[in-house]
């Protein structure tokens, strides 16, 4: 047993060793989410896209790291530490755990960290102050905050007879809970009500989601995960209940939701990509305030809509720029 | 190079003692113990809810860690030795209890420890001029202290009583002893050490997540396994040693992994099978082996 | 010192019920030394349990020295009784070295943090082990388990003394020795007993051990006691007497046949 140990030490050493990568004079950005994940992987590809735009050529004027923690802080930290280890120039952290590690991995030392699709910067002390970046020292980045306000008062304009608005969420993620008590605190000033129903994995969405019919005039998720993921069973409540359905999260447009309004990931990497470039042309960290995405899309589906019997009021319409109809995307024409 | 070897180190020090606490229950107690998994949050979620809520001092707020996992220990004893149910089950169901307890302790699912005052800033800026080292050394000061005790504690006489229970329960009821409470009590030291560990790492790592724990009983396995079959000894200050050696070398491997393994398509999800494989395979070579020593005798 | 009342055990397996003891009267006062012999299945191992704590008797009481302790717990009579069973292997914790072992031993109760082998320990403990002659004063930090079967039951006799009981239970415990060493562990039991005038019970298969040993002797046959041999008479008894009274019982035993030289 002691030999084979010491065979299977030696190899990972040799194998180590085989790997080194020579590194030149090109900058070196290390970049990390927490999940292998389409909304996550958007905001990377958006990140290298408008670096690449910009003029760093890949692998001649900048090499990427990319990690993946697969789920697992720990693995997060490891990743993180395995960037200082490697001396990297910039670190691109994408969701909240993975620049949690980051940022304190890399508290007090020089190297940037930029964090993107960050739901609350501050909330999380990623940054001291969102608007005042002085104090936040080697940390800024992108926010996905969405407009929830903007996002409720959609759905009220859908029919006056949306009144109860039932939410699933998982409350094992961080950003699901600090938006549902939002949702709950907005409902109130839009003379709305919240009824929530909770699933702790995606196999209970579906019960989630059935317990809510009756109860509810409008389905409404956020940038949950665990739901997201498991979104085919909130739409088939939908459809069994003729209940309206807003997800968060634009690129499930013909699915099934009824209608989605948010920010595209893509674009919050591009925004996070610009971010990257003023730091890499020079400017500090704490010079730049945290950036929230702006103009979040809104996308209606008529099929979807035709199904559950609604019609979407001019005034709705005005508001989105695509549609869904007879299973064809149309941009509105401007 | 050395830096990521001092990363290695640190993580090996730090679970390592969740590891001692696994040794406890696992090969001294004869009690597979499961709770550790949500024990480890308990440490996390106490000291990271203190330390952002209330501004407790980062060192206080570990011994509440430890209490706090002792109690979780002495549910899990408990369950087994008044109600009967077996180990195994009596420890899932304390870790399956612990995750709803945990969520209520932290309030919500992950709490961030980044501009709060931890053990690390403490550390940081007291032995600042050490520079990377200074983290290193003081896990290695509190890793150490805590084998030194633990070594210490086995040589008093509730220690070696401890010990027996495990090793001989009949004997030792025929000396007296009320076994039940012995392991009660060797699962709240057990439990106590893990939800220590585990308040540590979430001041090393700067956030406390809900999830954090799953898995702490096979790398616990793994470290006390993998430990146990370099350093042969029965001797107290080797075993406890071993386990520490065997913490640390499989998070020096799994650091390579993660470095270098995409050359074999290695992924971080898979690091819970091969950590798994490893404790599978530790486990049946010995018997393995018997099997074989007995074979050439009979020829 | 012990008394016992109108034991009667009784196990039950789904539809049958076997009665391992029928009403058994004992009174035994200290420094009685009984040796108690019988077929398989007689009942002497399950008296021994009962006295022990190990199983509950269906009916009766079990009395020490005028306290009645029927149903308190094996842990709790520990600090009277002492028991040493066949299997070597079982009264010694194999993982801990001899001098950890001794150190349990020697401690009854109110075990706190304090050090388990002080120096002053230590050197008890080689006194103790020289006396043994078996070379063990030089092991003291060996494993139990490198220990043969006999030095580990000489170390689990020397280990009982250490907890100085009041009642001795021995359950055959020199049967699965070699000759050598069962006679060096069977010295050492009397001796101790001897010594510390423990009340002491012994099982054996061997008639002549039976008879030369102790003051009384019990002879039990399907749960009741047949026999109760003492003083002048049971000094007076032979092998072949006891052989005689055993047909009578229509007892065909080749074990205790052969178990006698």
């Amino acid at each position: 047993m002691k030999r084979v140990l010491l065979a299977v030490i030696v190899g990972v050493v040799l194998l180590s060793m085989s790997a080194l990568i020579v590194s030149g004079a090109s900058i070196k950005i290390g970049i990390c989410q927490i999940v292998e994940h389409a909304a996550l992987d958007a905001v990377r590809q958006g990140v290298i896209d408008s670096l690449t735009a910009a003029g760093y050529v890949e692998g001649t004027d900048v090499m990427y790291l990319l990690a993946n923690a697969q789920g697992d802080m720990g693995t997060a930290v490891s990743i993180a530490q395995d960037f200082k280890a490697q001396n990297v120039d910039l670190v691109v952290a994408i969701a909240t755990p993975t620049a949690i590690a980051a940022v304190q991995v890399f508290q007090g030392e020089t190297t940037p960290v930029v964090f993107a699709a960050i739901t609350d910067p501050v909330a999380y002390a990623l940054v001291t102050s969102a608007t005042d970046p002085s104090g936040n020292e080697n940390v800024t980045g992108v926010s996905d905050l969405i407009d929830l306000p903007a996002n409720l008062k959609l759905l009220a304009e859908l029919s006056p007879k949306i009144k109860r608005i039932g939410m699933i969420y998982n409350p094992g993620e961080a950003n699901s809970e600090f938006l549902t008590n939002w949702a709950v605190k907005e409902a109130e000033n839009l003379g709305l009500s919240i009824v929530t129903a909770v699933a702790d994995t995606s196999a209970n969405v579906q019960v989630a989601a059935q317990s809510l019919i009756g109860r509810v005039d409008a389905f409404y998720v956020t940038t949950d995960n665990t739901v997201v993921s498991a979104i085919a069973a909130v739409i088939g409540a939908s459809e069994e209940g003729g209940i309206p359905f807003l997800v968060a999260d634009p690129t499930s447009i013909g699915s099934g939701v009824t209608l989605a309004s948010g920010f595209d990931y893509y674009e919050n990497g591009l925004l996070t990509g610009t971010v990257v470039q003023q730091i890499l042309e020079g400017t500090k960290p704490n010079e730049i305030p945290v950036v929230y995405q702006q103009n979040p899309q809104v996308v209606l589906d008529l099929d979807a809509a035709a199904k559950i019997g609604l019609t979407f009021p001019q005034s709705v319409i005005d508001k989105a720029s695509k549609i869904f109809y007879g299973g064809a995307i149309w941009e509105q024409a401007k | 190079m050395a830096l990521i070897l001092i990363h290695a180190a640190e993580q090996g020090l730090l679970y390592g003692i969740a590891a001692l606490g696994v040794f406890i229950t696992y090969r001294i107690l004869n009690f597979p113990d499961l709770t550790v998994d949500g024990s480890f949050v308990t440490g996390a979620a106490i000291a990271s809810s203190l330390l952002v809520s209330h501004g407790f001092d980062p060192f206080v707020v570990l011994l509440i860690a430890f209490a706090a996992g002792a109690l979780a220990g002495v549910i899990t004893g408990l369950l087994n030795t008044q109600l009967g149910i077996t180990d195994l089950l009596a420890g899932v169901l304390s870790m399956i209890m612990l995750y709803s307890i945990n969520l209520r302790i932290m309030g919500r699912p992950n709490i961030s420890l980044l501009r709060t005052h931890t053990i690390i800033h403490a550390v940081k800026g007291g032995f600042g001029s050490l520079g990377n080292m200074s983290i290193l050394l003081f896990v290695t000061l509190v890793t150490l202290s805590v084998m030194f005790i633990l070594v210490l504690f086995f040589k008093t006489e509730i220690g070696l009583v401890l010990r027996a229970t495990g090793d001989n329960e009949r004997m030792v009821i025929a000396q007296g002893v009320n076994t039940k409470r012995m392991k009660v009590a060797g699962l709240a030291l057990s439990n106590g050490l893990v939800a220590l560990s585990g308040g540590l790492v979430a001041q090393y790592s700067g956030f406390a997540d809900v999830g954090m724990g799953i898995g702490t009983i096979v790398t616990g396995l793994a470290a006390v396994i993998i430990g146990g079959s370099l350093i042969r000894s029965r001797k107290m200050v080797w075993m406890t040693a071993s386990v520490l050696i065997g913490s640390l070398i499989y998070r020096t491997a799994v650091m390579f992994a993660l470095r270098y393994g995409y050359v074999i398509g290695f992924q971080a999800s898979d690091l819970k099978l091969v950590t798994s494989l490893i404790v599978i395979v530790a486990l049946v070579v010995p018997a393995f082996r018997e099997r074989m020593a007995k074979r050439v005798k009979t020829c | 010192m012990l008394r016992l009342e109108r034991i009667r055990k009784a196990f039950r397996s789904g539809q049958d019920i076997v009665v391992a003891l029928g009403g058994i009267d004992l009174d035994l006062e200290k420094g009685d030394f009984l040796t108690v012999i019988g077929s398989n299945g007689a009942g002497k191992t399950t008296l021994l349990n009962i006295i022990a704590g190990t199983i509950l008797p269906t009916v009766g009481r079990v009395m020490v020295k005028d306290r009645d302790v029927t149903t308190l717990p094996t842990h709790r009579r520990a600090r009277w009784i002492g028991r040493i069973t066949q299997d070597p292997l079982a009264g010694t914790a194999p993982m801990m070295t001899i001098a950890e072992n001794l150190a349990l031993a020697s401690k009854r109760s109110h075990r706190s943090l304090r050090l388990a082998i002080t120096r002053r320990k230590r050197r008890e403990m080689v006194d103790q082990m020289l006396s043994l002659g078996m070379d063990l004063e030089h092991r003291l930090d060996d494993p139990v388990s490198l220990l043969s079967g006999g030095e580990r039951q000489a170390l689990t006799v020397t280990m009982a003394m250490l907890a100085q009981p009041e009642i001795l239970l021995l359950d055959e415990h020199t049967a699965a020795l070699d000759p050598a060493n069962g006679t060096k562990v069977s010295l050492l039991t009397q001796e101790f007993v001897e010594r510390m005038r423990v009340t002491t019970i012994m099982v054996t298969h061997n008639m002549e051990h039976a008879l030369a040993l102790g003051n009384r002797l019990l002879m039990m046959n399907k749960g009741e006691l047949v026999y109760d041999f003492s003083g002048e008479e049971k000094e007076s008894l032979t092998v072949i007497d006891l052989v005689d009274l055993f047909s009578n019982q229509h007892i065909v035993d080749d074990k205790l046949l052969l178990e006698t030289r």
